[in-house]
């Protein structure tokens, strides 16, 4: 769909920051994202069962370091990323200052798989059913790093969690259009998180899939209002949110779901696919990461799939691929040279049956940092 | 920061269709019999296993037969909760007959829900943490993600181009989805919203509001002096959405308009609502439909009959609306906590109390808590034309979201 028009243009992101397998901050993604980002980290989980699994984990992800030590003990991991990500926003990485009204669209797969299935085994090996930790509750519930988030920070603006699985990223962003549009907020921090966690190899392999290494991290956007923005204007990329579109039929018609989406995102907006400077995929593994490159080189070539580079190298991201995916796009287009708007299409795909794609008009902030 | 007043220039928004799963009635006809009955669905819990616990009482849906909604998708592949949330889906969209070509164009399915495919992850911890577990056969992983209840219903209705949105904004989801649908519709973005919540019985739950001391042993008491909490509950409720204008042209039943919605987060506690940020809620809620307190008839609270939360909710009302303020019920007191169902069942009592005109009680009522000093309509239904309803949906993590319902004021069903 169409954005709801906001007052002065289309929404705009205007900044970002992530933790990702690159590392803390907007810097280290890019780091991450430019050179290759490591090797995986061998993980000895303990719990659901022996969960030995390959990880490209957050390096240094420290919640008491990076969070303090008032409350740290009943953070889980995703919380602790998400909440992170939001200090890298108010801190060095964007420099917000106001969040009274501010409003947080967080996408995840499941909230914390991990957390709802210890807390569902606390119930069922314990001597009394309900002999579980009050304190815990709160995260095997899916908004608890969304809301940790408003809390820690003061976000008293709509707090939404969007579950959408490979797709949630794409979603958030449609939420977060939505809530600007209709003057529910004035700014929108959107994005999703996703955490490395034996609960999650371990429904992963229940599945049948390919052991690939899990990624995790947290992106998150600043969507504004293009006459609102406050960001300092620091050279950063901006991205313009054109459209979104989403397709969804049965789980063994995804193969038909993506070039459909694909093709009503250009019909929608009216770009030609050479107009399109990057098709940027959500870096899946396995048949499903063949798919997306195969659809997006067949509609777009060779050139535009090759000028972003996969998410990928951090992993299976779930959750958070299209958020990562996006972030490099704009990431991307800000060391293209001569500065001009670029076009770019970004789509994720989730084995549900799902594909949901966005055009992007990216602009370098050192030429057009207010595009109308 | 500044917010544009209410964008008068958008399309209104109607009511055309609802669908229901609940405790109480798994139909409309008899979910609105079962409201002005003042009927309540708290029984034994048969839904997992309840040895160890002292009070294993709750609101379950009984006599559901899947089969008789869900005939694409193969029912045994999709979870409990999907189940309620594509059968109360087919029920709205088979109430309100929208035009193929409708159903086929831009649209948004949104299925708030607390706990998504969590039953089904319980099941999955079973077979791990109990001995002889893993003999047991529990549905396929796929059905523990949450985003299968919108997808389930896009899928089994072919609603291919419709944005498949799952709020997890826990017990507030509901009337998050409601709100998304009203925008989505109101700006033009899409031409139906097919929006309310689901959510299935879950021992997880269960347990942790029992050690929370949240849960009431026999019945659900909003506002009683001795009340003792929640009833944990399930079901689904679903609301389709069209701009009037489209409803009225092609001669639609009109349920009610949606006249607005508000939005907004404590931030301030995990569990605990805020009074002050609960009473901000309802008056941006007010603010988005046009409308002033004085303009409102009947409350129909979160009211789940736990301590806290009926005295913040009341303070709350008694803030925004004075020393008089209208009528406050509860349908939990009937329908238990439906978790991220809740508001959206508590969405289609409010749009049913106009409908039908009359106002639901809050049942098992014996005495009125002093500190709630409201009128709860108790035990007994009571007539009366409403005009204006609103409905609250408050969230673990503060998230706070109240919607304003409004009679049809042209062709009314």
């Amino acid at each position: 769909m169409t954005p709801a028009a906001v007052p002065g243009g289309r929404p705009l992101i205007s900044a970002w920051s992530a933790l990702s397998p690159g590392g803390v901050g907007r810097a280290a993604f890019v780091d991450g994202l430019c050179t290759d980002a490591g090797n995986d980290t061998r993980v000895e989980w303990e719990w659901p069962l022996d969960s030995p699994g390959r990880a490209r984990l957050v390096p240094d992800f420290d919640i008491p370091a990076l969070l303090g030590r008032k409350g740290a003990r009943s953070l889980d991991r995703l919380t602790g990323l998400a909440a992170a990500t939001v200090s890298r926003l108010l801190g060095d990485d964007a420099g917000l200052t106001e969040t009274e009204r501010v409003g947080l669209v967080l996408g995840t797969t499941a909230g914390s798989s991990q957390s709802a299935m210890e807390f569902t085994r606390q119930g069922l090996t314990g001597r009394r059913p309900y002999e579980v930790d009050p304190a815990l509750l709160p995260n095997a519930i899916m908004n608890r790093a969304a809301a940790e988030c408003a809390i820690r920070h003061g976000l008293t603006g709509p707090n939404t969690t969007v579950a959408g699985g490979r797709v949630a990223g794409l979603l958030a962003l449609v939420q977060a259009n939505r809530l600007l549009g209709a003057g529910r907020a004035e700014r929108v921090l959107v994005g999703a998180a996703e955490e490395c966690s034996p609960a999650r190899g371990w429904l992963a392999r229940r599945d049948g899939e390919t052991v690939v290494p899990q990624g995790e991290g947290c992106g998150l956007l600043v969507l504004d209002r293009p006459d609102s923005t406050v960001v300092p204007d620091d050279g950063a990329g901006r991205a313009e949110v054109v459209a979104m579109e989403t397709r969804t039929r049965l789980p063994d018609e995804i193969g038909t779901a993506l070039p459909e989406c694909v093709h009503a995102l250009l019909t929608r907006t009216g770009t030609e696919p050479a107009e399109v400077w990057a098709a940027v995929g959500s870096g899946a593994q396995g048949s499903l990461g063949l798919l997306e490159s195969r659809v997006l080189r067949g509609v777009f070539g060779d050139s535009a799939l090759a000028r972003v580079p996969s998410v990928d190298r951090f992993g299976e991201l779930d959750s958070v691929s299209s958020v990562f995916a996006m972030l490099a796009a704009i990431v991307s287009a800000e060391r293209e040279t001569p500065p001009r708007e670029r076009t770019a299409v970004i789509c994720a795909l989730d084995p549900g049956g799902t594909a949901a794609a966005t055009l992007l008009r990216l602009s370098s902030g050192r030429t057009s940092g207010h595009p109308v | 920061m500044t917010f544009p007043d209410r964008d008068d220039t958008g399309e209104r928004v109607v009511v055309t269709g609802m669908g229901v799963v609940s405790p109480i009635a798994s139909e409309l006809t008899d979910y609105v019999a079962g409201l002005r009955a003042g009927r309540t669905g708290a029984a034994p819990i048969t839904g997992f296993d309840t040895r160890g616990f002292e009070h294993p009482v709750g609101c379950e849906v009984n006599g559901f037969r899947p089969d008789r909604w869900i005939r694409r998708l193969p029912v045994e592949r999709l979870g409990r909760a999907a189940r309620f949330a594509v059968a109360a889906s087919r029920m709205a969209v088979l109430d309100a007959r929208p035009p193929e070509e409708t159903l086929r164009g831009d649209g948004v399915i949104s299925v708030g829900t607390t706990n998504g495919g969590g039953p089904q992850l319980e099941r999955l911890v079973e077979t791990e943490a109990l001995p002889g577990g893993e003999t047991r056969d529990p549905l396929p992983t796929g059905t523990v993600l949450p985003h299968n209840l919108a997808t389930s219903v896009s899928q089994e209705l072919d609603l291919p181009s419709a944005v498949p949105s799952v709020p997890g904004t826990a017990c507030a989801a509901g009337n998050h989805a409601i709100g998304e649908g009203v925008d989505a519709v109101r700006s033009g973005a899409a031409e139906f919203a097919l929006c309310g919540g689901a959510d299935a019985m879950s021992r997880k739950l269960f347990s942790g509001f029992s050690r929370l001391g949240l849960l009431a042993p026999d019945a659900c008491r909003p506002f009683d002096r001795d009340r003792a909490g929640i009833l944990l509950s399930e079901g689904a409720g679903m609301l389709l959405l069209e701009r009037r204008s489209a409803a009225l042209a092609r001669g639609a039943p009109i349920h009610a308009e949606v006249l607005g919605y508000g939005l907004n987060c404590d931030a301030l506690h995990p569990v605990a609502p805020d009074r002050a940020s609960v009473a901000s809620c309802m008056r941006t809620a007010l603010r988005d439909a046009g409308i002033a307190p004085r303009d409102v008839d009947l409350v129909s609270a979160h009211g789940t009959g736990t301590g806290r939360n009926d005295v913040t909710e009341v303070g709350a009302v008694l803030d925004v609306y004075g020393e008089s303020p209208p009528p406050t019920v509860s349908v939990k007191s009937m329908l238990g906590h439906a978790m991220g169902a809740a508001s959206a069942l508590a969405a289609i009592a409010c749009v049913s109390a106009i409908t039908h005109g009359f106002v639901p009680p809050t049942v098992n009522h014996r005495e009125l808590d002093p500190e709630c000093p409201i009128d709860c309509v108790p035990n007994r239904a009571a007539e009366a034309d409403l005009r204006i309803v609103q409905s609250n949906g408050l969230a673990f993590g503060g998230s706070n979201a109240v919607v304003i319902f409004g009679k049809h004021d042209g062709r009314a069903r």
